[in-house]
């Protein structure tokens, strides 16, 4: 009997396995024709398309993109980075002091801290009082905190971190209250080390968040020196785009469009860090998310 | 003790004073750069930045005391999202614009009125540009809201076919005039060239409009609505319902069957564009004046290329069109943010600048000579740095105009030919509001777009699906739209009259 049911479990495991590995190739595959189509001549990938192989192969997209708009993708890099690495450091400290606060039980003002916060998540203010608000008065534009603060609470994820601290056992901090322990020592001493998962898991979703953001270059930035890699992206696609509904339109036709291998070869710029640091932190992600889900 | 420290005091403020008085002296004399910011959409290019920081910039403050700053956004941008917050915000800016963007802009309350202080700022677009005239298509309720720029003429635009010059002489063939020479042209070109697409950059009905057998001269609104140019009357007539649409779709078939429509035009338009730029097409739709343009865009691609812009038909029969009054080429709108007459004026100054004389025109567009382009004997220009400066179409004024030196006396011939030949377009200066019908006009495009694109560009058959098209695009109040249409146009041409 046992035997028979392992045999199934193993049949069953082999086809999700082949699912799987299906599923991540045909994800896979958009990546690989991006790699691959930056490696090859502009010629070949016009007239026979992209493939998983390079064809032509050569180095001159790159060299061309770095010696026309070497100054900008540097920039745009540092840009990034900082951003990616100041501004994941400053959520993920807001985010976990606003989710430590209103899970302490015998502060009182609790609900109405976690109310004020998913009050946000129901209504908006709209674009315009948003947009005011960081130039008008916060004066975010053309500034690198402008690339940060806007994002520095996600109340989602403010949440995911307080139902981990919740299921840490009160007991804990009583305990520790019992020894002299004050609020902060009991933050940095016991919760923050026991809820390593889900903070790391913060952790990348802010860092993704930081690294893909488009939207705050676009709205606040209007010096070069602020651009963010995805940011240069965004402008080459929004410009296509923009050609591809207006065929006929006044500036369409005046709009000179980057080549498929040039668009390539700055899509694996601009992909490839995060790429890189992805294998080594998700399973945190995995595991942050699966435990968060089932304590909360 | 007490008196040096009261002469110390006196001293002092003797000295703060007189310091006070030199500085207000001096504000006097040389008053505080004003900021102008100019938003351009599109790609800022390397040389423009290099410029914008030195040469330019300190022209521009040398000549009116404006401190300029250009800004870029996408072009995804343009008439809405981030311009219309900035403009919602009331930032102190201008960008390019053009009459429906204005109305729509204006209708908001976000563009300035320059009424009263245009003509004064402005000397040289009057003089250049016939801003008297041309401003006429940018008067709301007699107050003008944006401010046009160049002075071409831009006759046929998307009437004429841009067709390679130097692909036609290496295939024998001597002169396109129909749309048979066209399909001829086609199969030759296909066999020494199997690589090359025929027709580039997609497909638009007006190109058409000489080839097929009705007599009506297509003159469009949008894409639903056309006029009959040639007509006295002021008939509108709903384009997909019309025989001319069907004879536009059988063409369009016959195309995508011969693969002159490239099989990708639906999913992947831009890459017909891409081939175009890489001067892998041998054909496009063009207008009189982009011939120019496109030339500099292919050239880097395809050193060779030649084009040469047809009509195809009879050009007393269905006269190509004149689209633009006054011949302007853009035009700017102000933010109403800018609320200071003085900084007003500025903002209208550093317009003035594009066309000021020879000189600026070269600069926006050229550089900087010898050192980004140079002049031949004969006044054609040959550039050194191939970087596009401003955008080389916005400041085009025939006053001013340079020609680069690969361009032949041919081309230039024909382009006033073709300008001296065309008839106003009847719908000239007509802005139709779409408000009234905005919910029936959303779900016309998404109709368009659904049922009509694919049989409009030859990918379903014209007569298996125009019954089904047609019955989506009554139920989506194509009549009601139509009324709206003729009902606002016969009031323009009242009002004209």
């Amino acid at each position: 009997m046992t035997k028979s049911v392992s045999r199934s479990d193993r049949t069953l495991t082999r086809i999700f396995y082949g699912i799987l590995t299906v599923f991540s190739l045909i994800c896979l595959l958009p990546i690989i024709l991006a790699i691959s189509g930056s490696f090859s001549t502009e010629i070949e990938v016009a007239t026979k398309g992209y493939s998983l192989l390079p064809r032509g192969f050569t180095l001159d997209t790159y060299k061309y993109v770095f010696q026309s708009q070497g100054a900008t993708l540097l920039s745009a890099y540092r840009v990034t980075l900082f951003t990616t690495v100041f501004g994941t450091l400053l959520s993920v400290t807001i985010t976990t002091c606003f989710a430590y606060v209103i899970s302490v039980k015998d502060f009182k003002h609790a609900n109405k801290l976690a109310f004020f916060a998913y009050f946000t998540m129901l209504f908006s203010g709209g674009m315009l009082p948003w947009y005011l608000v960081c130039t008008k008065y916060y004066h975010l534009n053309d500034t690198l905190i402008g690339l940060i603060l806007p994002y520095s609470m996600n109340v989602f994820y403010m949440y995911l971190v307080r139902n981990y601290i919740k299921g840490i056992p009160y007991e804990l901090t009583e305990s520790a209250k019992i020894d002299g322990a004050g609020y902060f020592q009991i933050f940095i001493k016991i919760i923050l080390p026991l809820s390593k998962a889900g903070i790391v898991t913060i952790v990348l979703f802010y860092m993704l968040t930081f690294w893909n953001d488009f939207y705050l270059p676009l709205m606040l930035v209007n010096k070069d020196e602020y651009y963010s890699m995805q940011y240069i992206l965004y402008k080459m696609n929004a410009n296509i785009q923009y050609l591809a509904a207006n065929p006929s339109g006044m500036g369409a036709a005046h709009i000179v469009l980057p080549t498929q291998t040039i668009k390539m070869a700055i899509t694996c710029i601009a992909i490839g860090p995060i790429a890189l640091v992805y294998p080594f932190i998700q399973k945190y992600f995995v595991k942050g998310v699966t435990v968060g889900a089932l304590k909360g | 003790m007490k008196t040096m420290r009261k002469l110390a005091v006196l001293t002092l403020a003797g000295t703060m004073f007189a310091s006070t008085l030199a500085m207000g002296a001096f504000a006097d004399e040389a008053s505080d750069p004003i900021p102008v910011t100019l938003v351009m959409f599109g790609e800022e290019s390397q040389r423009m930045k290099e410029l914008m920081a030195n040469e330019i910039h300190q022209k521009v403050l040398d000549e009116i005391n404006v401190d300029l700053e250009i800004q870029y956004l996408p072009w995804s941008e343009y008439g809405g999202g981030k311009s219309e917050l900035m403009f919602s915000a009331g930032e102190k800016f201008m960008c390019y614009t053009n009459t429906e963007v204005t109305a729509k802009m204006v209708g908001k309350g976000y563009y300035a009125d320059v009424t009263d202080l245009l003509e004064e700022n402005a000397p040289e677009l009057y003089e250049y540009c016939n801003e008297a005239e041309a401003s006429e298509a940018f008067k709301i309720n007699d107050r003008i809201y944006s401010i046009t720029v160049g002075n071409k003429p831009n006759a046929g635009e998307n009437y004429l076919m841009m067709v390679r010059k130097d692909l036609m002489e290496e295939v024998g063939v001597e002169e396109i005039n129909t749309i048979e020479d066209l399909e001829n042209f086609y199969t030759l070109c296909k066999e020494i060239h199997p690589d090359y697409i025929g027709l580039g950059r997609g497909l638009d009905p007006r190109v058409l409009n000489g080839s097929i057998a009705s007599e009506k001269n297509m003159d469009f609104v949008n894409n639903f609505v056309f006029t009959d140019a040639n007509a006295d009357d002021n008939t509108l007539y709903s384009y997909y319902e019309s025989e001319e649409f069907k004879q536009v779709a059988e063409i369009a078939a016959r195309w995508k069957e011969m693969g002159i429509i490239p099989s990708y035009q639906l999913s992947n338009g831009e890459q017909s564009s891409s081939e175009f730029a890489a001067g892998r097409a041998m054909f496009a739709v063009s207008a009189n004046d982009r011939i120019f343009e496109m030339m500099e865009t292919v050239r880097p691609s395809a050193p060779d290329a030649l084009f040469v812009n047809i009509y195809l038909g009879n050009e007393e029969e269905k006269p190509l069109l004149n689209f633009g009054a006054g011949n302007y080429v853009t035009a700017f709108g102000i933010s109403a943010g800018v609320e200071d007459p003085e900084e007003l004026a500025a903002y209208i100054q550093v317009i003035n600048l594009f066309q000021k004389n020879q000189e600026w025109v070269d600069l926006w567009v050229y550089g900087i000579e010898d050192v980004d382009y140079t002049l031949t004997e004969n006044g054609r220009v040959e550039r050194i740095c191939t970087d596009e400066l401003i955008h080389s179409w916005m400041p085009v004024n025939v006053n001013f105009r340079r020609y680069p030196s690969y361009v032949t006396d041919e081309q230039i011939e024909s382009f006033n030919h073709q300008a001296d030949n065309a008839i106003d377009k009847k719908t000239m200066n007509f802005i139709f509001d779409t408000e009234p019908v905005k919910s029936e006009y959303a779900q016309l495009q998404a109709v368009e777009s659904e049922y009509l694109t694919p049989i409009a560009n030859g990918f379903k058959d014209y007569d298996e699906n125009i019954d089904k098209a047609i019955e989506k695009l009554k139920a989506a109040g194509i009549d009601k739209f139509m009324e709206e249409v003729q009902r606002q146009f016969d009031e323009f041409k009242a009002s004209q009259q």
